[in-house]
């Protein structure tokens, strides 16, 4: 017989306790599909999906404006957001000095930090209304939401790029400087190759950080129920719709919300698991 | 101390008095040595005796430790390499280096051979895919992997990977190959292959070597240094190194005793 010590009672415990966060996840899910699915059958997936009204009191409900607003609002904080997060890991990660490093990334990390009803406030009380005294339409817009947005994945695409670059070995920049190589030339080539896959998982994170904001996104975003022809464009989102509408939704209108959960739910999945593959397939 | 005696005019490498500290550690001690052109020289000597520090001095790569000071001087084809006005990059591409870890990058085969060609500057397809046929060759790669040059590079065998790195050096047109302990991570067949291989490129090109194996140095070198705690402390003919060395320090480690 097995002898029971401590040591397997503890190692037990600490089983359950991390089984217990899968536990949470299957419940979740099932939760949210069981709720869900009886409108996206009733209505049709398709239907649902490209359906362009929202009526929830003649029980019409289509989403794709808010799946348009959505991609739009993570398009455009991808294209605010990537850059600078390239510029800033590689920056830190191979010509930053120990000093510079200390101060700046814990800085951007905190970035992570600032809740976003903050990011929000902000950007009403100052992004909304510049852009609409300087740019034009009503200041909640798409531009105004990618802002705020890039801002706020930032801290994630720049520490992931910044872990694989770090995680690029030594002799690579050795190799390429003794081939005569400038730092900049061994980086370009040599480095960010290497690291390639980490950084598009790292993307790939951001985008499914944007997609699901919800806060920031309902304080700038307009929440207007059209599809985004233009960045001035006001627009509401996956994450915005069950925000605004839950508290008053009932019957077949708050499972359509669920509904509209699962489509996000199932956006975010696929993200993350093509980022997981992506960075397993890079180790290997 | 006095280096082997050669005719002036086929020296490309002239150390003179060179010291190489670490922060206050002084790491190399008035190291003199003539390099003959075309010529395999092997530095050898125990662990931490400064032998790849020698090396790495040669195309400035010891530049890269921090802390690190350098007093003496080489002359590279008459000029000093450590003058302020030395082109590092076009020097790196004159004297190249091989590494003890075979360090291809992650990119395809022909990617890795053009990285050099690139870095300085050619950008004609055609240049380039005749460097990538030409250096392979050159290491004996060709014929076997022609048909895969896409593959990625780090997927090669380890000997693959080492030929293919010293491919890569090849392509940029050096004059110099600096090998750190090529075949230490190597099987013994895939060493006599390299081996092979630096006997076939002495045609062309100058090697230094350093090695922790005295019968590699005994097969494959012209020249052999022996180092001590920074020291050179003999510089001759290979043959005459180990039949008939005149140091017995020298005597001592090519014999046994330690290291």
């Amino acid at each position: 017989m097995k002898k029971i010590t401590g040591e397997t009672i503890i190692g037990k415990i600490l089983l359950m306790i991390a089984l217990s966060s899968i536990g949470a996840l299957f419940l979740i899910t099932v939760f949210i599909f069981a709720e869900g699915l009886p409108v996206i059958f009733k209505t049709g997936f398709a239907a649902f999906i490209t359906g362009m009204k929202w009526k929830p009191t003649r029980e019409i409900f289509g989403i794709l404006p808010m799946i348009a607003g959505s991609f739009a609002i993570m398009a455009g904080a991808m294209i605010v957001s990537v850059p600078f997060a390239l510029c800033c890991s590689i920056y830190l990660a191979e010509f930053a000095g120990d000093l510079m490093r200390r101060v700046v990334k814990p800085a951007i990390e905190l970035l992570a930090g600032i809740p976003s009803v903050v990011y929000g406030f902000i950007g009403v009380t100052v992004l909304v209304p510049f852009i609409k005294n300087y740019i034009g339409g009503n200041g909640f817009s798409v531009l105004g939401c990618s802002l705020v947005l890039g801002v706020m994945v930032l801290p994630t695409i720049t520490s992931i790029s910044y872990d694989a670059l770090r995680a690029v070995p030594v002799s690579y920049r050795e190799g390429a400087l003794a081939l005569g190589a400038t730092r900049w030339q061994a980086v370009k080539m040599a480095v960010v190759p290497a690291a390639s896959s980490g950084i598009i998982a790292a993307v790939i994170l951001g985008m499914g950080r944007a997609i699901g904001e919800t806060m920031a996104v309902i304080m700038i975003a307009g929440n207007s129920l059209i599809v985004p022809l233009s960045p001035l464009d006001p627009v509401r989102t996956l994450t915005s719709n069950i925000a605004l509408e839950m508290g008053y939704a009932s019957g077949s209108h708050r499972q359509a919300l669920f509904a509209t959960g699962v489509v996000l739910f199932i956006i975010i999945m696929a993200l993350n698991v093509l980022a997981s593959r992506i960075i397993n397939r890079a180790v290997k | 101390m006095s280096g082997a005696t050669c005719d002036e005019g086929n020296i490309i490498l002239k150390i003179s008095n060179l010291d190489y500290y670490y922060g206050s550690f002084r790491a190399l001690k008035s190291v003199c040595m003539d390099i003959v052109k075309n010529t395999i020289v092997a530095l050898i000597g125990p662990s931490g005796c400064g032998k790849s520090t020698l090396l790495k001095t040669f195309d400035r790569m010891s530049d890269l430790v921090a802390g690190s000071r350098v007093e003496g001087e080489i002359l590279y084809k008459g000029r000093n390499i450590f003058d302020p006005a030395t082109d590092i990059t076009l020097l790196r591409k004159q004297i190249g280096m091989v590494f003890q870890h075979p360090n291809p990058f992650a990119l395809s085969l022909a990617d890795n051979i053009k990285f050099g060609p690139r870095v300085h500057g050619e950008r004609n397809a055609e240049k380039l895919d005749w460097l990538v046929e030409s250096s392979l060759r050159a290491v004996g790669l060709w014929d076997h992997l022609k048909d895969r040059l896409d593959k990625k590079a780090t997927e090669l065998q380890a000997d693959e990977q080492q030929r293919l790195c010293i491919a890569r050096l090849i392509a940029v047109e050096p004059e110099v190959l600096l090998m750190d302990e090529p075949c230490s991570t190597l099987d013994p067949i895939a060493t006599l292959n390299i081996e092979e291989l630096m006997r076939e490129l002495k045609k062309k090109y100058t090697i230094v070597t350093v090695t922790h194996n005295m019968q590699q140095a005994a097969r494959v070198s012209d020249y052999s240094g022996f180092m001590l705690m920074g020291e050179l402390i003999e510089y001759s003919k290979t043959s005459s190194i180990f039949s008939n060395p005149r140091d017995k320090r020298t005597d001592d480690y090519i014999s046994g005793h330690y290291g």
